[in-house]
């Protein structure tokens, strides 16, 4: 086994949009944050976990599935299973509310509770990480 | 992770906030203002917020989210607003910049407004600090990935 495969396994690129994700959803809530008095403004949201939970149902429910080979990438997809560490965090911008008259949509107390459900998910994802390089570390050290 | 864009979006509102807060005090020190350099009465001045960056893609109840990257930059203040409402009058003859009926032109600053806008603007700073602490506290847990 080579050293690139064992640092870019699927769990790894997985974690590694993952982090992004929280990183992105961190922006997208300051952001909101900033603009809880601008008139006008819609709050933004990142979508991963939607993402990546319909992209696992579809892994699951054909785990053999023939895929055609693409020798070219201009060549069409077939029957191609998503690969998990593509699976990249989208940013929408909640428009159809309006919390107050001036149309703004920042809900502050929603906003505060996600920065910080997003802080210890990024803390989980950190562990997560450095367990990974830590199986990695005792594989090489082989004790 | 680009923390320091992160902590200059929380930035940009602490700098709009505080100019708020400032443009706030400025009314409330000039409640009682008769004289200015432009002629009457003090006239109340608001702030305007803008978003800083562009929104990304708008979402609509059924439609599939698209990728892309995050471009919002926070908040910035694109200027000082005059309130236009009217002046308050108030009968007082012996004051010198009564009108000949004895009336006083007072600023239309409502002290009750101006302390209500002075709780949210430092609810919202409040809001952005614990921001930038939890930015702090997600990039040092980044820098002890594989430790």
């Amino acid at each position: 086994m080579n050293i690139d495969r064992l640092l870019s396994d699927p769990a790894m690129a997985v974690l590694r949009q993952a982090l992004k994700a929280s990183d992105t959803t961190h922006d997208t809530i300051a952001h909101n944050l900033a603009n809880v008095e601008t008139p006008g403004y819609k709050s933004s949201e990142v979508i991963f976990k939607d993402k990546l939970a319909s992209a696992l149902h579809e892994i699951q429910a054909s785990p053999d599935n023939l895929a055609g080979a693409r020798t070219n990438p201009a060549h069409f997809a077939i029957n191609e299973s998503p690969s998990l560490g593509d699976i990249k965090p989208a940013v929408v911008v909640r428009a159809e509310t309006s919390l107050r008259a001036d149309g703004n949509n920042v809900d502050i107390d929603a906003e505060m509770t996600k920065l910080s459900q997003n802080t210890i998910l990024y803390q989980a994802l950190t562990q997560l990480v450095s367990a990974k390089i830590g199986q990695l570390r005792t594989a090489i050290q082989g004790r | 992770m680009d923390f320091m864009r992160t902590m200059s979006i929380s930035g940009s509102a602490l700098t709009a906030e505080r100019v708020r807060l400032d443009v706030i005090a400025n009314n409330i020190a000039n409640a009682n203002t008769t004289r200015t350099a432009q002629g009457g009465p003090y006239r109340r001045q608001t702030v305007l917020f803008a978003p800083r960056g562009e929104q990304v893609q708008w979402m609509f109840p059924g439609m599939e989210p698209q990728g892309g990257e995050f471009k919002g930059r926070g908040v910035r203040v694109v200027g000082i607003a005059q309130d236009t409402s009217p002046f308050k009058r108030m009968y007082n003859p012996g004051h010198p910049d009564a009108d000949a009926s004895g009336y006083v032109t007072l600023p239309n600053v409502n002290p009750v407004t101006e302390m209500v806008d002075l709780m949210a603007a430092t609810r919202a700073y409040e809001a952005n600090v614990a921001a930038i602490g939890a930015a702090r506290s997600m990039a040092q847990r980044a820098l002890e990935i594989g430790k």
